[in-house]
């Protein structure tokens, strides 16, 4: 958390516990503490839908667990009311740990629906056993039982000492997610803006993700019970699919992914409701029936304006937000320490898509610290064969060997581990990151330091900052980008964007780098730029695997060149040789080939079209 | 259980499961037509059900057979018109700039927002505990076919069951063997390229809205409930069923979604069924009938979430 933004918590957490001492009215401040938990269950929202980019519709069904398990814990076992708390936060993370295990590998829009379907799943449950939750009438907790003990001495915990409480959660949980954006921030920016440059950068997107959901279960699960605490009853009206609905709204309101949005819309939202009711009610509606209405309106006023939220607004709004300084000039001049390169191996691996195949029992070997560049029409199978190597997708035959170790399982994260980082066809960086955050999001799959560890800043989390943030410099440095370090990525040209994911994989400190079309769409002019980097890369150690169309670039760099055709290896050897087989020349050029072929022996030009027509039909 | 409780176990899960699939496979289209979790589907079905019982028999109280016929036919009629008109107006008003500029977030909010207003209107419009749907179609008259072990047959599973296959076939035609599903299909996973070969976009994905519509409809008569009985939360629940058998059936073609919504059908009528002899605890009774399908869905996500619903690994 920079500076300003640290102040602007501790004032204002300083002023709202003031609260209290000047609102005397009990039902005011209880509905202040309502407010305040609200808050808490949204900041832990924003953590799954604002950071790692898991749209949730479940927030109040967690909060539903917290809440029911902590009354009923406290009523009828007679526990106490703070490990009553962590029981109730530990059961909405238990089902925060299904949920999450499922939709951690979900697109966007299957994470709504299925954790809709949680909320509402919840309800169902609520309202079916009402021996266990009161039914309609909801759990509802004595007065006798709103005692705190300790030390053998029993305290009352009256409305002040609730808002107190509530305000103090909601403090840790803005300073606790502060203190997980600084280890995490970087890799979740990096997550939400392109979860599979992620996945081939070796990050471990599900597992991120599996947190931040779990992370956010717990927090919702313990403003649930706070809530049904500061209220007196777990109330099945309370909770469910509509304060999910709410919380939703809350979040993407005040700007999902910032830091106090969440305190922003809470403010909005309720003023809103407020506003809402007393209309509701002075046209003859009753305030429950006009609460799915209200509810619906600021969720539709949010998405006709843009998902950004209020606080992204503001910011553009007042031109708090500097457009990015364009930096003139990235130098070309590199320094790259030595390394050892990997001596990479496939052996027969054969993959097919729906009875196609797109690799068929394809080896190739590449010698430590060269770099073998990869060729062949459109669809012939180099992406396949570099997202095999790169443990995206399992051959259903074959093997991956780094150094005549066989690389088992087909993940990308273990693959970083062994030393193998891949970099995507296109760039899409995230905006609001600079360029050694970025490239620090490569360093993720090499950190040893979890998210616990990070909270509590130990040292041994310090250290693992200082290193991931020197691999992150060395990468920048590796690539000519230190002097852009601090400028935000969409002010890098095209060219340098794709030296960036360069720079990212370098990161993780691999020895095998598999990089997929670097040269696509970029200028002659930066061409060499490009060159360059791939040269010094090479000259340090690094075994680079290259898909290219560019022959210009592979000429250049190439060690050797294999050339891919319908998913079977039909040459691999230096370049000049490659470029003189007459086969590569007919299945490089394809139809044009054949169609020259055919020419010249001037007598069936027919021929030429049916095979032509046949290679299409396989890609 | 015995096995007369098996089969009638085994036959009312059916009758549930047929309509889950009629829902289902609504929804399931509009996702393949359009790419849209049409998460207001069941209270597309609610209203229309609310719907059919305003115009045949207005909203004083009705029993189950007191309608004419032909104000009950035209009650059929004006609801599978509006559940038309509504879904394409419902694309073409709210839906299509967020579609349009690829917003997920912004349709999904769209799609929560008017299954709020829908259920809160319901909620609203029709204060009382719960309504009787008229039914005139003459099912009661003839009896049930028995079976052995005790368990009966009733006319209207047969009905309701036929009626899915038949919608489930319609729809697969309609998908698979029509230039309307392959024009759609295209629009659906290749937008920028139906658009340059002249596909006219807007006009099919409100006309697929609009075929969504009139299945809303149609699940909403054909799948009253035995007895007629329905309360403003009838239709979301089963869409919530629905939409559970849809992602099971991996949202793939309508008779696989159909297939697993039968399933999930049985399933549930086997959870209420279950009597453990000697373990009254293990008997989980009527209150998991609608716990029970939300948590095997949820279950099944996180163990085998379908390829379509998973994001893709490149």
């Amino acid at each position: 958390m920079n500076g300003a933004r640290g102040r602007i918590v501790v004032a204002a957490a300083v002023v709202a516990a003031l609260v209290p001492f000047v609102v005397r009215r009990g039902d005011l401040l209880s509905a202040s503490t309502e407010a305040l938990l609200l808050l808490l269950a949204a900041v832990g929202l924003n953590l799954a839908m604002g950071y790692a980019g898991s749209p949730s519709l479940g927030q109040g069904g967690f909060a539903a667990l917290g809440a029911y398990a902590t009354a009923i814990l406290v009523v009828r076992e007679g526990w106490d009311i703070p490990i009553a708390l962590i029981a109730g936060a530990a059961i909405a993370a238990a089902a925060g740990m299904l949920v999450a295990r499922g939709v951690a590998r979900l697109r966007p829009a299957f994470v709504v629906v299925a954790t809709w379907l949680f909320s509402w799943g919840v309800a169902f449950a609520i309202a079916a056993f009402p021996g266990l939750t009161g039914g309609t009438r909801g759990a509802s907790i004595g007065e006798s039982h709103l005692r705190l003990r300790a030390l053998g001495v029993g305290t009352k915990l009256g409305p002040v000492a609730f808002y107190e409480i509530a305000l103090v959660f909601v403090v840790i949980a803005i300073l606790g997610t502060s203190a997980v954006l600084r280890r995490y921030g970087a890799t979740f920016a990096a997550i939400r803006s392109d979860p599979s440059a992620a996945r081939a950068a070796g990050i471990p997107v599900d597992r991120v993700r599996f947190g931040a959901i779990l992370a956010s279960a717990a927090v919702g699960g313990l403003a649930g019970g706070l809530l049904a605490l500061n209220a007196g009853v777990a109330d099945p009206t309370s909770y469910g699919p509509l304060l999910s609905v709410k919380l939703f709204v809350v979040v993407l309101l005040g700007g999902a992914g910032y830091l106090l949005g969440p305190a922003v819309g809470i403010i909005v939202v309720l003023a809103v409701s407020k506003v809402g009711t007393v209309i509701a009610t002075s046209i003859g509606g009753s305030a429950a029936h006009a609460e799915p209405f209200i509810a619906a309106a600021i969720l539709a006023g949010v998405i006709a304006f843009g998902t950004r939220g209020l606080i992204d607004w503001l910011e553009r709004f007042l031109l708090l937000r500097q457009p990015g300084e364009r930096t003139p000039t990235t130098r070309t001049s590199t320094s790259v320490p030595a390394v050892q390169g990997g001596r990479l191996q496939a052996l027969g691996v054969a993959v097919s898509f729906g009875g196609v195949a797109a690799l068929d029992d394809l080896s190739i070997d590449v010698a430590p610290g060269t770099c073998h560049v990869v060729i062949g029409p459109n669809g012939s199978g180099k992406t396949t064969l570099l997202r095999v190597i790169g443990g995206a997708i399992a051959p259903d035959r074959g093997a991956i060997y780094v150094d005549g170790r066989e690389l088992a399982d087909a993940d990308p994260t273990q693959r970083a581990h062994a030393g193998i980082a891949r970099t995507l066809q296109r760039t899409a960086v995230p905006p609001e990151l600079t360029v050694l955050e970025y490239v620090l999001s490569g360093a993720e799959p090499s950190r040893r330091i979890g998210p616990l560890r990070a909270l509590v800043r130990s040292p041994a989390a310090r250290r693992d900052e200082t290193a991931a943030l020197e691999r992150a410099r060395g990468a920048l440095e590796a690539t000519g980008l230190s002097d852009a370090a601090e400028v935000r990525t969409e002010t890098l040209s095209g060219a340098e964007q794709r030296v960036l994911q360069i720079a990212r994989a370098l990161a993780s400190q691999p020895r095998v780098l598999l990089l997929d079309e670097p040269a696509a769409g970029i200028g002659i002019a930066s061409e060499s730029r490009l060159r360059s980097v791939i040269d010094s890369l090479r000259a340090a150690g690094f075994t680079i695997v290259i898909v290219e169309h560019n022959l210009r670039l592979v000429g250049a760099v190439a060690d050797r060149v294999s050339v891919l055709d319908a998913g079977k290896l039909i040459a691999s050897g230096s370049v000049a040789e490659v470029a003189a087989d007459p086969a590569v020349r007919s299945a490089y050029l394809g139809y044009g080939a054949d169609m020259i072929a055919a020419r010249a022996s001037a007598k069936a030009p027919d021929r030429a079209r049916p095979r032509a027509r046949a290679r299409r039909n396989r890609v | 259980m015995s096995f007369g409780l098996v089969v009638q176990v085994v036959i009312s899960g059916l009758a549930a499961g047929a309509v889950y699939g009629l829902v289902a496979i609504g929804f399931a289209l509009v996702w393949r037509l359009t790419s849209v979790l049409q998460l207001a589907y069941g209270d597309f079905v609610g209203g229309s059900m609310f719907l059919v019982l305003v115009v045949a028999a207005g909203t004083g109280p009705v029993t189950a057979t007191n309608v004419s016929v032909w104000r009950y036919l035209i009650a059929i009629a004006v609801t599978l018109a509006a559940g038309a008109a509504a879904g394409s107006l419902f694309y073409f008003g709210i839906l299509r700039p967020f579609i349009r500029r690829g917003s997920t977030l912004g349709w999904i909010g769209a799609v929560v927002a008017v299954a709020l207003v829908i259920e809160g209107a319901l909620a609203s419009a029709f204060p009382r505990e719960a309504y009787v749907l008229p039914d005139p179609l003459p099912f009661t008259r003839w009896a049930p076919i028995s079976l052995p072990g005790g368990a009966s047959l009733p006319m209207r599973t047969i009905w309701i069951l036929f009626v899915g296959l038949a919608l489930a076939a319609a729809t697969g035609y309609l998908l698979t063997r029509t230039r309307f599903g392959s024009a759609v299909e295209a629009v659906s996973s290749e937008p920028v390229g139906a658009q340059i070969v002249g596909l006219p976009i807007d006009r099919l994905t409100a006309l697929a809205f609009a075929v969504a519509g009139v299945l809303a409809g149609l699940a909403a008569i054909v799948g009253t409930p035995a007895g007629g009985t329905i309360t403003t939360q009838t239709g979301l629940l089963l869409g919530l069923k629905a939409i559970a058998a849809a992602l099971l059936g991996g949202l793939g073609s309508p008779s696989r979604v159909y297939r697993a919504a039968l399933l999930l059908g049985v399933f549930e009528a086997a959870v209420v069924n279950l009597h453990v002899p000697g373990f009254p605890s293990l008997s989980f009774g009527p209150a998991w009938g609608d716990v029970a399908p939300l948590a095997l869905v949820l279950v099944f996500i996180a163990f085998r979430a379908g390829r379509s619903m998973r994001e893709p690994v490149e």
